[in-house]
């Protein structure tokens, strides 16, 4: 990852704010032990939710989109007018359960 | 003080305010509460202070019936009674469960939820539990409830220290009761043995049995015979209407993640019908339990739903994938229906002391189907409805075919046989535990309960048993002002 951050001709580091700022080398602290160190995890962080977002994303959000359509009604169940339970094979379903 | 076996003469020249005859969950409660009101207390116990095979051997009886199970292993004969293999469950029973709910079931006991909850705290104390907390609504018909779970308290453990310091209480072990001496309306003294079976004679003011759900029916029954009947004047409910809590796989569900189900440790959500919908399913009262499964089990229950609606099916598997969804197995132990025919007998097979060992009538009715399935019933109606989920039922559970023979089948849980009940044609003890027709003769334990809720019962001893306490306290003070 680390690597991947650096540029390929200079070999600085893309996510150093004195390196964007500057242009210049001498101005990156790459490895200095003071180097803005959270400012680049902040920056990093657009890049690493494609990686991550699986692991990170609460299943339950809209940004999960299912695979296929959900049948009709079986998201979040038939209004109680419209509830027909029937049984097949023991499965308590809607009638519109296909 | 304890002592682990009798010496002669230990009892002949003692009489004591109370002797309790059983060391379980009720008895070692009530020693404790008493001997710390500075009652003289002796608490008999049959079994020693560990397991012994040839001590257990005592507890072998039959189940008549087409669901077995043995008797020798439901229950445990020495010091904490079957608190040593309790599994820590604990609920206490809701209000409807003291009264009467379907015409023709006899429920309804003479005391109600408000004269057991002002001993809920220190009942919870003793269990080691946190306070219960309020169920939940799901739906209009169905609430989400609790289930406290104690360490589990192990009573010998917890209490032996107590017991053994408590200068007014003496535990004496292998001392197994073997008649009661009746005398002008009054118990007037126990017989005893010890393990070479020499004879003892123990005196009280007050007895009270805390043998278990099985042994307090065995014991009445074998004294009444003994005693020509006057133990127990009207014997007519004496032995019946003995319960369990049938425990069965009824189905299976998967469910949505954003489901207000609340697993617990155990992986188990709760979930019980409420009062009103008991009441119109003409049915009683069912405790369900979701336990989550894990993902080979649940894919192989969604392929077997997509063979009735693959579409539901092939988007229910993706859910799955994606662990939105997760798969449940669906099982329940429910309120069985009170029946005089489900009872205890003494059986023509007696054990080394000479007494009639148990043999236990028990079998499930239609009605105990009905309350399962309706039960079963309201929640697989409540998932669909709130699009939380679908629930597969197995096919005994919707009418096809019998219990099955190979499941849990019950709870360990004994209850009745000396049910309690304002009228002796249908309760040995009346509302105080007192047996009816006796002036001193109490009967602690699940054995009184005239019926059995959903709640596993352990909670509820103790609470009869701290209520008893405070009975027999209140005795104790006017038979002294006297």
């Amino acid at each position: 990852m680390k690597t991947a951050l650096r540029h390929p001709a200079t070999g600085r580091h893309r996510l150093c704010r004195w390196s964007r700022s500057t242009g210049s080398p001498d101005d990156s602290p790459d490895d200095s032990p003071d180097r803005p160190t959270a400012r680049r995890v902040f920056l990093a962080i657009p890049l690493l939710i494609p990686l991550l977002a699986p692991l990170i994303i609460p299943r339950r959000t809209a940004f999960v989109t299912p695979l296929i359509a959900p049948p009709r009604q079986a998201m979040r169940g038939p209004a109680p007018a419209d509830l027909h339970p029937v049984e097949r094979a023991g499965w308590i379903l809607d009638a519109s359960d296909r | 003080m304890l002592a682990e076996q009798i010496t002669r003469g230990a009892l002949d020249s003692r009489l004591f305010d109370v002797c309790l005859i059983g060391a379980g969950p009720a008895g070692i409660t009530l020693a404790t509460e008493l001997g710390s009101r500075g009652q003289s207390v002796l608490l008999l116990e049959a079994g020693g202070a560990s397991y012994e095979e040839s001590s257990q051997a005592m507890y072998q009886g039959e189940v008549v019936g087409a669901l077995k199970f043995a008797l020798d292993t439901s229950r445990l004969r020495y010091l904490g009674g079957a608190s040593n293999h309790w599994g820590g469950f604990c609920q206490a029973l809701d209000a409807v469960d003291f009264e009467s709910k379907v015409a023709g079931v006899d429920t309804e006991w003479p005391i109600r939820r408000r004269h057991l909850d002002p001993y809920l705290t220190r009942a919870e104390a003793i269990v080691e539990i946190p306070a219960l907390t309020p169920d939940r609504p799901y739906g209009e018909r169905l609430r989400l409830t609790t289930m406290r779970f104690s360490p589990p308290v192990n009573f010998a453990t917890k209490y032996r220290g107590t017991l053994e310091t408590l200068p007014n209480v003496a535990t004496l072990l292998q001392a197994c009761v073997v008649n009661l001496q009746e005398r002008d309306g009054a118990i007037v003294s126990v017989e005893v043995t010890d393990p070479d079976n020499g004879r003892h004679t123990a005196r009280a003011r007050r007895f009270v049995l805390c043998a278990g759900g099985i042994e307090n029916s065995r014991m009445l029954l074998w004294a009444n015979q003994r005693n020509g009947g006057r133990v127990v004047r009207d014997p007519r409910a004496l032995g019946r209407y003995w319960l369990e809590h049938p425990h069965f796989t009824i189905g299976e569900a998967f469910l949505d993640e954003r489901a207000p189900f609340v697993f617990d440790k155990w992986s188990i959500a709760w979930s019980s019908p409420t009062a009103q919908a008991i009441r119109d399913k003409g049915a009683l009262n069912a405790g369900l339990r979701l336990t989550r499964r894990n993902r080979e089990s649940s894919r192989q229950m969604i392929a077997d739903l997509s063979c009735v609606a693959p579409e539901l099916g092939q988007w229910a598997m993706a859910k799955l994938k994606r662990r939105l969804f997760c798969g449940a197995m669906l099982r329940a132990s429910w309120e069985q229906a009170p029946r005089a025919w489900n009872r205890v007998v003494l059986s023509t097979d007696r054990d080394r002391h000479g007494t009639p060992r148990a043999e236990l009538h028990w079998r499930l009715d239609d009605f105990d189907r009905h309350t399962v399935a309706s039960a079963a019933t309201l929640l697989a109606e409540e998932i669909l409805r709130r699009g939380d989920g679908r629930v597969r039922l197995d096919p005994w559970v919707l009418g096809r075919g019998s219990f099955p023979t190979d499941d849990e089948i019950k709870g360990n849980h004994h209850m009745g046989g000396t049910r309690m009940s304002s009228s002796p044609a249908t309760g040995v003890v009346d509302a105080d535990c007192k047996v009816h027709g006796l002036s001193n003769l109490y009967v602690a334990g699940s054995s009184v309960f005239p019926s059995s809720g959903a709640a596993n019962p352990t909670l509820t001893i103790v609470q009869l048993a701290l209520r008893l306490a405070d009975r027999l306290g209140e005795r104790a003070s006017a038979a002294s002002v006297l």
